[in-house]
C-alpha cells in the first residue's frame, strides 16, 4: 500500500468564487481535509477608507453580486448608528421587502442551479430540463421573482443604489407595491412544492455531527433577518457588539485562511441555523413545511441547509404578501434623511442568505478611518472543514465506494453549505501549494 | 457533427455579478445556451470539458490579482478567437483598483494581513488589457443584460462590439429625470458611458461612474462646475476613482 495518497477536487463547480477540497490519507487514514480557498484578493477594508457614509455603501455591495442587498444593508444599519440616523418605519418594512427578494433569489440560485443537480444525478440544470422542465421552470420563475423585487426596490438586479444610509433615493408607487404583492402571493403554491421536492431528497448521512448554531435574533418575537443580539444554540444570547470581539478571526498554522471560533467551538450560521433557533417562529405556510419537514437530523447534517432555505422562500413570500399591504396603506412617503458630519463607531448586523453578516466603521470628521467585515463564510469555515473531514473518514473507510463517487459527496456538501467565495474577500490562501 | 460556436465564460477576481448577470436574464437564458456551446460555465455547471481545444469566444469577467490568474489568462487569450472583457472589473480593474497608479498595495495588503501571510503572488489589481489583447469589453458593474444580449448574437455574426458612445447624461435626459449637478450633487453622469439607462439619477440619486469613463468625456467642464460648488478636487477624483480604475490616467489626462 502506498504511504499517502491525495484526494483534491479542484475548483469546486456551482458555488461562487474558486474554492479547492483537499484530502490526504496515509495508510488508509484520513490525516489531513482542507478547504482551500486561492480567491484573488481586493482589500475592500482599505478600499473604504476616507470615503463618506453613501461612499461606503457604493462600494461594499461590490464584495458580492449574490448578497449584495445584505452587504448593502449591514453597511447602512451601521452607518445609521453612527450618524445616530432613526428611520421611520416604512423605510424599515420597505428594507424588509428588498431583503425578502434577496434570500428568494439567492436561495432558488442555490437550490434549483447549484445544488439540486448533485441531487438528480445532471452536471447543471440546463441538462435536467428535458427530464425535469417543471423543477427548472419553478427555480427560473422564482429566481426571477426575487431579482424583479431587488430590481424594483434597490434600482437594478445587483448593485442597484436605491438603499442607502438614511433611507431610500426614491419610494416605490403603488402600482409597483401592488404588483409585488400580486407576484408573491401567486408564487406561494410553487414555493411549497418546492419544500416538498427537497423533503423528498435522499441526504446522504456521510457528515453526521452535531454543531453549534448562530444567528441574529429578530427585535420582536418573529422570524426575521435582522437584530442587535446573537441568539447561539447553547442558550447565550450577545449583543453584536459582543459577538464580533468574541469570534475574531483567528490564523491557523496549517491554513492561512481566516475564520472564526465561538468559545473555541465551529458554529454554522445559514438557512440550518435560523430554522433550528427560530423555526418554532414561523407561522401559516412556512410553519406546515417546517414542522412537516423538521428532525433532530437537522443539528447534525449540514445537508438539511438546503431544505431549511426552501422553507425560508415560502416565509419571504408571505411576508412579501403581508409587507407590501402594510406599505399600501401608507399615506406619507418617506424623505431621504440628510447625514450631518460626524464621527463614532458601530455594528451593523443582518442575516444574508447563507448567514450573519457583520458590518463595522469608524468614523472620524464625516469618513472612514476603519472598517472590519466578518462574512458568513469565514464563521461557517470551520464547521464546513469539520464536516468533510467526518465525511472524508466514513467515505474513505469504505471501500465499495469509488473515488469519483466519495468526491461527488464531498462537493455536495460544500455545496450545502452555499459558501459565498467571493465574499470571502478576507479569507485567502495564498502561501498554500 | 457541433457546428455551434464555442463559447466559455470565466472569472477571475471579482464579486461574479456579470456573470450572474447572464444566469439572472432568465427569459433568454435557455435560448442564449441552445445557440451556442457552452465549454466552460463554473458558476452554473459541472461539466468538464476544458481543454485546450479553441475557443470561438471567452467571455472573462474579473480583474487579474495574482500571477497565476495572469497565466491562465495568457492561455486563454492564446486559444479563444475573441476574447471580451465582462464587466467594469474586466475593463478597468474594479473598485479594487481604485488606487491605481498610487503604489500603496503592500501597505494596505499588510493593514488587512498580518505578517505570518506571505505574498506569495498578489498585486495591485489589473484590467485584462494589462496583460493581453482584449477584442472588445462590455462595461458595467454590474454589465447591463440588454447591452449583452445585443452584443452577444453580433459576435455570433463576427460583427463588432457596440456600445453606447455618449454619456449617462443622454439616458437621464430620456428619461426626464431632473439633473441633479443643478443641485450642485456630484454626479458622475456627464463623464460615464452610458448603457445603464440613467438607472441611479432616475432614483434621485448621483451617479457612481460604475460603467467606466465615456469616450471624450469633458471632465475638465464637469469638475470646474463642481469647483465652483462646495466641493474639492480630490473629493471629485476620489468618486471618478471608484469605477475608472486604471483609466483614471488617461481621464486626468484629457484636464
Amino acid at each position: 500500500m502506498k504511504d499517502f495518497k491525495v484526494i483534491r477536487v479542484d475548483s469546486v463547480t456551482r458555488v461562487e468564487g474558486h474554492g479547492n477540497i483537499y484530502v490526504r490519507l496515509s495508510k488508509g487514514k484520513v490525516r489531513d481535509v482542507l478547504f482551500e480557498i486561492p480567491e484573488g484578493v481586493r482589500l475592500f477594508e482599505t478600499l473604504v477608507l476616507g470615503k463618506e457614509a453613501r461612499e461606503v455603501v457604493n462600494i461594499v455591495p461590490r464584495i458580492c453580486a449574490i448578497c449584495n442587498i445584505s452587504h448593502r444593508y449591514a453597511a447602512i444599519r451601521a452607518l445609521e448608528k453612527i450618524f445616530d440616523l432613526k428611520v421611520s418605519s416604512e423605510v424599515i418594512l420597505l428594507r424588509n421587502l428588498m431583503h425578502y427578494g434577496e434570500m428568494i433569489e439567492s436561495h432558488s440560485l442555490h437550490l434549483f442551479f447549484l445544488t439540486l443537480p448533485d441531487f438528480l444525478g445532471y452536471p447543471d440544470a440546463i441538462a435536467m430540463v428535458e427530464k425535469y422542465p417543471e423543477e427548472v421552470n419553478t427555480g427560473l420563475r422564482l429566481k426571477k421573482f426575487g431579482n424583479y423585487v431587488m430590481e424594483t426596490i434597490a434600482g437594478r438586479m445587483i448593485h442597484g443604489e436605491n438603499p442607502t444610509v438614511g433611507g431610500f433615493g426614491r419610494f416605490l408607487t403603488k402600482e409597483e407595491l401592488q404588483s409585488l404583492r400580486d407576484n408573491a402571493e401567486k408564487l406561494i403554491p410553487e414555493a411549497i412544492k418546492t419544500t416538498e421536492l427537497f423533503r423528498n431528497l435522499h441526504y446522504s448521512t456521510y457528515a453526521e455531527e452535531g454543531m453549534l448554531f448562530a444567528c441574529l435574533k429578530p427585535p420582536t418575537d418573529t422570524y426575521g433577518f435582522w437584530g442587535d443580539e446573537v441568539m447561539i444554540s447553547n442558550g447565550d444570547d450577545r449583543t453584536i457588539e459582543e459577538f464580533r470581539v468574541l469570534i475574531k478571526e483567528k490564523v491557523y498554522p496549517h491554513s492561512t485562511a481566516k475564520r472564526t471560533l465561538y468559545k473555541d467551538r465551529p458554529y454554522i450560521v445559514g438557512a440550518v441555523a435560523r430554522m433550528n433557533l427560530l423555526g418554532e417562529r414561523l407561522h401559516g405556510a412556512a410553519r406546515e413545511a417546517f414542522q412537516h419537514s423538521y428532525s433532530l437530523s437537522w443539528i447534525r447534517n449540514p445537508l438539511y441547509n438546503n431544505l431549511a432555505q426552501a422553507i425560508e422562500i415560502v416565509f419571504a413570500l408571505e411576508e412579501i404578501v403581508k409587507t407590501a399591504e402594510r406599505l399600501l396603506k401608507v399615506k406619507r412617503i418617506p424623505n431621504l434623511l440628510p447625514i450631518k458630519r460626524g464621527e463614532g463607531k458601530g455594528v451593523g448586523a443582518v442575516e444574508a442568505p447563507r448567514g450573519t453578516l457583520f458590518h463595522y466603521y469608524e468614523f472620524n470628521e464625516g469618513v472612514c478611518t476603519k472598517a472590519d467585515l466578518i462574512i458568513p463564510t469565514a464563521q461557517n469555515y470551520n464547521a464546513l472543514e469539520r464536516h468533510l473531514r467526518v465525511a472524508a473518514e466514513n467515505l474513505f473507510s469504505n471501500s465499495a465506494l469509488s473515488p469519483d463517487k466519495a468526491k461527488l459527496e464531498l462537493e455536495a456538501i460544500v455545496r450545502a453549505y452555499d459558501p459565498c467565495i467571493s465574499c470571502s474577500c478576507h479569507i485567502v490562501n495564498l502561501a498554500s501549494k | 457533427m457541433n457546428l455551434k460556436p464555442k463559447v466559455g465564460f470565466y472569472e477571475f477576481t471579482g464579486c461574479a455579478g456579470d456573470l450572474l448577470t447572464i444566469v439572472h436574464s432568465e427569459d433568454y437564458l435557455l435560448d442564449v445556451l441552445k445557440s451556442i456551446e457552452v465549454c466552460s460555465f463554473r458558476l452554473a455547471s459541472s461539466q468538464k470539458k476544458e481543454t485546450n481545444s479553441p475557443l470561438d469566444i471567452a467571455f472573462v469577467e474579473g480583474s487579474i490579482t495574482t500571477t497565476e490568474q495572469e497565466e491562465k489568462l495568457k492561455e486563454l487569450r492564446a486559444k479563444s478567437k475573441i476574447l471580451v472583457a465582462l464587466g467594469t472589473c474586466a475593463a478597468f480593474g474594479g473598485v479594487q483598483a481604485m488606487y491605481s497608479g498610487k503604489g500603496s498595495f503592500l501597505k494596505r495588503f499588510r493593514s488587512v494581513y498580518d505578517k505570518g501571510f506571505k505574498i506569495v503572488q498578489a498585486f495591485e489589481s489589473k484590467p485584462l488589457d494589462a496583460f493581453v489583447k482584449v477584442d472588445y469589453f462590455i462595461p458595467g458593474c454590474p454589465i447591463s443584460a440588454r447591452l449583452f444580449l445585443f452584443n452577444l448574437p453580433r459576435l455570433l455574426a463576427n460583427l463588432p462590439v457596440e456600445l453606447p458612445n455618449y454619456p449617462v447624461c443622454v439616458e437621464c435626459k430620456w428619461r426626464e429625470n431632473e439633473c441633479l449637478l443643478l443641485q450642485d450633487i456630484p454626479c458622475l453622469g456627464p463623464v460615464t458611458r452610458g448603457g445603464c439607462e440613467a438607472r441611479c439619477p432616475k432614483d434621485n440619486l448621483p451617479c457612481v461612474g460604475c460603467f467606466g469613463p465615456v469616450p471624450g468625456g469633458n471632465v475638465l467642464s464637469w469638475e470646474k462646475n463642481l469647483l465652483e460648488k462646495k466641493w474639492t478636487a480630490s473629493q471629485l477624483e476620489k468618486k471618478m476613482r471608484f469605477f475608472f480604475g486604471t483609466k483614471i490616467k488617461e481621464v486626468k489626462r484629457r484636464k
